[in-house]
């Protein structure tokens, strides 16, 4: 599978307090156009403790949404889509060098309402052959999550990369006390 | 008869319209298809870390799955 797409140019929002006491602090908010779509996208990078961002992603007309990350448009051009939301990670590392990055795919749920199950989802089954063509292993430690659908880039710059990857994973356990249901 | 034939042709068109709009409504959704369940909500509780078995990924498996590819937005 090829990911030789140029992407879009990202714009940068805003950034945005996030003070609920959680592990997460605050939000990295980008959006872009397709082009092809005629669609905007919104890209949110959740800062947490550990220096982890959660990099998640929807398309802008379904901003009201409360299931906006489980819809699929299918509009296509998901190749400069995805791409583009990859192109996060270095804007990110240019401010935060030791930074790691977790990505999660979410469950699909169509229009009778009946939803994917969230073990090895769709989305994740694309992210995890997406991201080793993007990203390289100088600079992170790549873990995969069959079981919860999710990607870890773990910078290799902050130390014990194995005790860092337990930490993380239990404070996102801790922070997304419902990740069934969200994910 | 043209008229007649004509009058045919436009019910038979009409009818084919409004079988292929009834198909649509009735054809099965891609999670009936492929029988996900339906959406319920989840108590919410601490899932313990332990329950998500994880693997790091091996240098070869990467080379392996970027070996297409001709730029890399990260070393």
């Amino acid at each position: 599978m090829t990911f030789d797409y140029p992407g879009y140019d990202l714009k940068f929002i805003q950034k945005e307090p996030y003070d609920d006491g959680s592990a997460h602090k605050y939000t990295y908010i980008f959006k872009f156009f397709s082009p092809l779509t005629k669609l905007h996208y919104i890209i949110r990078a959740d800062y947490h403790s550990f220096d982890v961002f959660a990099v998640k992603f929807y398309c802008k007309q379904h901003r009201r949404s409360e299931r906006k990350y489980n819809i699929i448009t299918n509009k296509g051009d998901i190749g400069n889509i995805l791409v583009t939301c990859v192109k996060v990670i270095p804007y990110l590392l240019g401010k935060y060098s030791n930074a790691s990055f977790g990505i999660s795919g979410a469950r699909t749920i169509d229009r009778s309402g009946r939803a994917e199950d969230y073990r090895n989802n769709q989305r994740y089954k694309i992210y995890k052959e997406l991201i080793p063509t993007k990203i390289g292993t100088n600079t992170f430690e790549h873990f995969e999550y069959d079981h919860v659908s999710s990607y870890l880039l773990l910078n290799k710059n902050g130390g014990d990369v194995i005790t860092r990857e337990r930490h993380i994973k239990e404070m996102f356990c801790t922070t997304y006390n419902n990740l069934e249901d969200i994910l | 008869m043209i008229y007649y034939i004509v009058i045919c042709h436009i019910v038979f068109m009409l009818n084919f319209n409004n079988m292929s709009t009834l198909l649509k409504k009735t054809q099965s959704s891609k999670g009936e298809r492929l029988n996900w369940g339906k959406v319920q909500s989840v108590e919410k509780g601490t899932i313990p870390a332990s329950s998500f078995s994880g693997r790091k990924l091996t240098e070869s498996e990467h080379a392996k799955r970027n070996r297409d590819s001709k730029t890399l937005l990260v070393p």
